[in-house]
């Protein structure tokens, strides 16, 4: 199996710590502003205020996905609230888009001062990359927005045109409550409805009125009919109020109810005056987004956002800045919902890539690579027995001495000489001092298992390793020997091991436990910076021939005081 | 120095109501590997060898058949008597006790075990025996009257397996403790790793260790393991003599019997010899 790819060290993580770390990190107001805006942005000579509220709860939950071995797939809900005051309907002036956007993160590493950085990179997210996987609150424009748009618009007209002593009113409901006489017209207010003609939508509209001409004595309610055609773009809809369709049919006509012998005339010499009334409404533009054009739009606006940010993840600040860890580099696996974060490139040579999976149903696994695995075990065997592989080492011991020409410690996988399990293979060979006889050569070779047990209180969380020769009894005193000469250079060799993959991964190193070969630990580093407090804890450890695992698990907390942290210690708000 | 955590007697919680710490075998464990059985050398013409000045003649010819056959050849470290015989070489009761004890030790250590068994056979008046549990607390409580005392859930100190200076330098390959993250932390659960305590081995037992006050046991024990009489080590001089023969004897190269032998060979017991050494090859001195 490939534990550490290129590299001497790997930290697997599986995908629910990494989404419980987002969501932590989510709560960060300072990492990640919750609240954007108000921003203005102009659209069709209108201006908007837009604000943008990011969402992570239970009704509209963030998440993440990861999409290939170098992207992370982010899921972000929010509420963007466009303001415009001057809309022309009234209930179009703040309008809250419900929106769910798939933002992919880039998997990177980046230098900062000099030292490697692991974290989420998003300077090259293109719009095109962003998705919208749901858009809800967009409004569509229809006969009801055009109605509003007509009664907002009413208010802001003359609603009464003299021409010497006669009058044309213009009503609306009782919007204007100083016209005389009040209105009784039909429709009682203004009308509004989308008729399509020959491929064309059009807004027919009915608007109430009153005539007075006093030289014909002739006094009537009535309407004007008129159709104007409507044109819609991706983003905009506009209506010219001054463009008389060029249709016979849709032309605006002057309805009197009053039956008159001048009513014809009457109609005659009022029609050309509404037109004109009509024009005064202008060339009325609202923004009116179909919902291509709003995803794109979206698409856009988050592209810009976030296309200058990264997020580091393993930083030399997170730690000491003295002890910067070394280019780290990350993976993902994402048909196993893995994140694999590499470190101490061991081979340049070779472009990085991805290890295997070796997190198994365990939250969180360290691993370190059969290289580094040989060297620790060579400096130890070196300090030992300086001069085995070498012309040999004498081992002098009260039971007997020997020369021991080589010593071999390597670990194997398990299935490998007959063992069922992964083990470290001890192979040598050496010539024992018999007294009054010749010295044989002695070649041996045998597995040792490191035997893992578990001390897991509330409080505590310590692994303690317990090599074991296989096959030795201890009834015989020769091996009881060679037990000790190789159990505890297999103890400070594991001790060595772990610790190195603590050390190099970011975790911390406490001082030595009082009188034992052992020493208190964070497996990886304890702290998200300003969002989570990490406790791992290693409860077991494999051997392969690739190298060592420790699989552990993970405790998630949020940094700083949560309102568990304040009820404990008794010290909630009171009333 | 640190002290080991061995290095003076000790309080172990395991030990329950057992009132003396056997040197069970915590590590042993059982592989996957079965030997097959080994066998016997042929065609090889009896050879006999009656004195030491015939085994030393002899040796050329010896080395060369236990040589003929690697596999077998571990069966001399089973034993070396039964596994001459097996090669055709049959000796004298005599070499056979000169093979068996000279190898047993080295010269030193054979010295001092020749000295002390002297020594304890002349004061009891009979052979010392101070790992036969039932005649060492027949000879501690009857014979030199000690006073029983009570050392349940107390260990015995015991010399580490490793020199302080080699420890000092394996410890060096450790990486250094190193307090990267400042701050308080809510934590409640502190991680750790550790290695096993070595073993404790009655050849490792500290002859030169204080020794704590313990109460007395209203009943002597029938039984006395050498762990045990190391607590009586400074209260007769028999005592401490009968704790370092105990010792010396179980640094001894362990000779198996005539039936382990025959299970070993056959591969129906296992044996540490069978299962790790490979080879064995003598010398062929030059005539």
């Amino acid at each position: 199996m490939n534990l550490t790819s290129n590299f001497d060290f790997c930290v697997e993580l599986g995908i629910d710590p990494v989404r419980a770390i987002f969501h932590l990190a989510l709560k960060n107001e300072a990492l990640f502003p919750h609240n954007i805006g108000p921003f203005a942005r102009v659209f069709s000579g209108r201006t908007m205020d837009i604000s943008v509220r990011l969402l992570d709860d239970i009704d509209a939950a963030a998440d993440l996905s990861f999409a290939d071995d170098k992207h992370i797939r982010f899921s972000i809900p929010f509420e963007l609230t466009a303001s415009v005051p001057d809309a022309p309907d009234p209930a179009l002036s703040e309008v809250t888009l419900k929106v769910v956007a798939g933002i992919p993160g880039a998997l990177a590493s980046w230098p900062v001062e000099g030292n490697d950085q692991l974290g989420i990179d998003f300077t090259a997210v293109a719009a095109a990359a962003v998705s919208i996987d749901s858009l809800a609150g967009l409004p569509s424009i229809d006969a009801g927005n055009f109605t509003a748009a007509l009664h907002s618009k009413y208010d802001s007209l003359e609603h009464r045109y003299t021409l010497a002593d006669n009058e044309l009113l213009l009503y609306d409901g009782n919007r204007d409550l100083t016209l005389d006489p009040p209105n009784a017209a039909t429709p009682f207010e203004i009308e509004a409805a989308l008729e399509a003609h020959a491929g064309t939508e059009y807004v027919k509209v009915r608007l109430p009125i009153h005539v007075s001409v006093p030289t014909a004595f002739y006094q009537s309610y009535g309407r004007i009919v008129f159709w104007r055609a409507v044109e819609r773009t991706g983003t905009t809809i506009t209506v010219n109020m001054a463009a008389e369709p060029a249709a016979a049919a849709l032309a605006t006509t002057v309805e009197l109810d009053a039956a008159s012998p001048a009513k014809d005339l009457i109609i005659a010499n009022l029609t050309p005056l509404a037109r004109n009334a009509l024009a005064g409404f202008g060339t009325i533009t609202e923004p009116g987004f179909d919902e291509t054009a709003a995803r794109q739009l979206l698409r856009d606006e988050i592209a810009a956002y976030i296309n200058v940010r990264r997020f580091p993840i393993y930083t030399p600040e997170s730690g000491d800045e003295e002890e910067p860890l070394a280019t780290p580099v990350g993976f993902l696996l994402p048909a196993d919902g893995v994140l694999a974060i590499l470190m101490n490139r061991r081979d340049g040579s070779v472009s990085d890539f991805a290890p295997d999976n070796f997190l198994g149903s365990s939250q969180l696994a360290l691993a370190v690579g059969r290289a580094k695995v040989d060297e620790i075990i060579a400096a130890a065997i070196d300090e030992e027995f300086p001069g085995v592989n070498d012309g040999g080492h004498e081992v002098s011991t009260e039971e007997g001495s020997a020369t021991l020409y080589t010593l071999s410690v390597v670990p194997a996988d398990a299935g490998s000489h007959d063992e069922a399990e992964g083990h470290l293979w001890v192979s040598g060979t050496a010539e024992v001092h018999i007294d009054c006889w010749p010295d044989p050569d002695v070649s041996f070779d045998g597995p040792i298992f490191l035997r893992v047990a578990l001390t897991e209180t509330p409080t505590e969380c310590t692994m303690e390793i317990q090599p074991q020769v296989g096959d030795f009894d201890f009834d015989q005193s020769c091996c009881d020997v060679f037990i000790d000469l190789i159990i505890p250079i297999v103890g400070w060799i594991m001790l060595a091991i772990i610790e190195s993959t603590i050390d190099e991964v970011g975790g911390e190193l406490a001082e030595e436990i009082a009188g034992g070969q052992g020493r208190a630990i964070q497996p990886i580093p304890p702290v998200v910076q300003g969002v989570a407090e990490l406790q791992a804890c290693l409860e077991d450890l494999s051997v392969g021939a690739d190298g060592f695992v420790f699989p552990g698990k993970l405790r998630i907390r949020r940094e700083g005081t949560s309102f568990e942290d304040l009820q404990g210690s008794g010290n909630l708000p009171r009333p | 120095m640190a002290r080991s955590p061995r290095s003076s007697p000790t309080k172990t919680a395991a030990l329950g109501s057992r009132p003396y710490q056997s040197f069970a075998p915590r590590a042993a464990r059982v592989t996957g590997r079965a030997p097959p059985p080994i066998e016997l050398p042929q065609g090889n013409a009896p050879l006999t060898i009656a004195t030491r000045r015939d085994l030393a003649a002899s040796q050329k010819e010896i080395a060369a058949r236990i040589n003929a056959d690697p596999r077998f050849a571990v069966m001399v470290l089973v034993n070396p008597v039964l596994a001459f015989k097996d090669l055709g070489i049959e000796l004298s009761a005599e070499v056979q006790h000169h093979l068996m004890h000279r190898t047993q030790h080295p010269v030193e250590l054979r010295k001092r075990r020749d000295a002390l068994e002297q020594a304890l056979r002349e004061a009891l008046g009979e052979e010392p025996r101070p790992n036969d549990r039932a005649w060492l607390a027949a000879t501690v409580f009857e014979r030199l009257k000690l006073a029983p005392v009570d050392s349940a859930g107390i260990e015995p100190a015991y010399l580490p397996p490793l020199n302080t200076a080699l420890i000092a330098r394996l410890a060096a390959l450790r990486p250094k403790p190193k307090p990267r993250y400042r701050g308080a932390r809510r934590a409640s659960v502190k991680a750790g790793i550790r290695v096993a305590a070595w073993q404790p081995a009655a050849r490792r037992l500290d002859l030169d260790a204080e020794l704590p006050k313990l109460p007395a046991l209203a009943q002597a024990p029938r039984e006395l393991a050498l762990d045990a009489l190391y607590f009586y080590k400074d209260a007769h001089p028999l005592a401490r003599q009968l704790l370092e023969l105990g010792i010396i004897q179980r640094q001894g190269f362990p000779f198996h019997t005539p039936d382990a032998y025959r299970k070993i060979r056959a591969g129906e017991r296992r044996n540490a010899f069978r299962n790790w050494i490979r080879s064995v090859r003598f010398p062929v001195a030059e005539s």
